[in-house]
């Protein structure tokens, strides 16, 4: 690689050394956050079949709400919101590349999100995904769609609000993504959909590493993110949001 | 049209031309701001290190600074009531040293949500260091510009 860029160097008056070492660098930093390589095989397929194993979310205790069936139902097929994450992720190729990609960071590598990432198809990736959103609901709201943050916030007229707490004013959460745009307002927040789909967004902003808005690690946590308490001052492993992500049974080796 | 009268309309018309938008010498200002600020002083715990950055297409377009700080949008806007949500306006003025925006958040059509009300959002330059405040709920942040910062 290296001599094809030196020699592409020699050929061109217009390469500065500058854009070299920023694309040694690029390179460098791609391959360190790499995860492993994906085998072959499906570990978690039913009866040998290439079937998606149906994996309920544990309820009660320290684990979560009932109403958090509306991600994934008791006998462990997608509620009516997991199916809008399902078919969020698997609408445009960009999408399924960013979020199925097999080198996520964090995954196989520390912290260890999903250690059986490499081995996943994409729609086991997106039962993760389904599994991932409703603990970061848990912990947020309880899965409770009309939940609000009453205490002390910097602005009374934009509480954080519903299943992923988000702003309630459009002009506070727009520039987070095309699906935050919807309308100001309590009610509005309070559609299930409509909070799904800009967390979507929000999560793919995350993903994008430092080239996205919040200039994170691209992991899922600790990195920066619009949820607190997957912050790095926060915890490292995620806090309540990551121990809950680590008990979806198909990221166990 | 008499003296008076083209008097008047001027009169009527020159607050919507003072906080009718940002113009590009300002938004060439504001993005000479951007970069990681630390907290040096902050009354309130949502006061967080962080990174200060131009977002949002046009009409939405705005200052963030961290997770939790967003003025904007950088224009006079209005979004009328249904029967869902209230009628939300904003008044955005900028001067050399500050930004102030003025939301107004009133004719909801549910009550019980506790949206009403009135915000004002200041954020004053001065060198390196903002201070960014809130009128009605005494929340300040103070920042200074610093190389890089762990959000």
């Amino acid at each position: 690689m290296r001599i094809l860029i030196l020699a592409l160097t020699l050929f061109s008056s217009n390469v500065y050394s500058q854009d070299i070492n920023d694309l040694f660098n690029q390179v460098q930093e791609a391959v360190s956050n790499a995860g492993n390589s994906p085998e072959a095989g499906c570990p978690h397929c039913v009866d040998g079949e290439t079937r998606l194993k149906k994996l309920p979310l544990p309820i009660g205790g320290r684990n979560f709400n009932a109403k958090c069936t509306s991600f994934i139902k008791s006998d462990g097929t997608y509620g009516k919101w997991g199916k809008l994450i399902v078919k969020y992720l698997n609408k445009t190729d960009e999408r399924k590349e960013r979020f199925f990609s097999p080198a996520l960071p964090g995954m196989q590598t520390t912290p260890r999100s999903c250690p059986n990432w490499g081995n996943m198809t994409n729609d086991q990736k997106g039962q993760f995904w389904v599994w991932t959103f409703a603990s970061i609901a848990q912990v947020e709201s309880s899965c409770n769609k009309r939940s609000v943050n009453t205490g002390a916030v910097p602005n009374r007229n934009d509480r954080p609000r519903g299943l992923f707490q988000l702003n309630t004013l459009r002009s506070a959460r727009a520039w987070r993504g095309p699906n935050c745009r919807f309308p100001s307002g309590a009610e509005n927040v309070y559609i299930a959909a409509n909070s799904i789909h800009c967390s979507l967004d929000i999560m793919s902003e995350i993903l994008k590493g430092r080239s996205g808005e919040y200039r994170g690690n691209g992991k899922i946590f600790p990195t920066n993110s619009y949820w607190e308490k997957l912050r790095p001052n926060h915890s490292s492993t995620g806090g309540d949001i990551g121990r809950l992500i680590r008990k979806f049974p198909g990221c166990m080796l | 049209m008499n003296i008076i009268s083209k008097t008047v309309l001027i009169l009527l018309f020159l607050p919507s031309l003072v906080f009718s938008g940002i113009s590009s010498k300002q938004l060439n200002q504001l993005s000479r701001l951007k970069g990681s600020y630390k907290v040096t002083k902050g009354s309130h715990k949502n006061c967080s290190d962080g990174y200060l950055n131009i977002v949002g297409k046009e009409d939405d377009k705005g200052i963030r600074i961290g997770h939790s700080i967003f003025l904007g949008p950088f224009k006079d806007s209005l979004e009328k009531p249904t029967n869902k949500n209230c009628r939300v306006s904003t008044k955005f003025k900028m001067s050399e040293k500050s930004i102030t925006v003025k939301t107004v958040v009133d004719k909801c059509a549910i009550k019980r949500n506790l949206e009403e009300g009135k915000t004002t959002q200041h954020l004053i330059i001065k060198n390196n260091k903002l201070e960014y405040k809130v009128d009605e709920t005494g929340y300040s942040c103070f920042y200074s510009k610093v190389e890089k910062v762990k959000e």
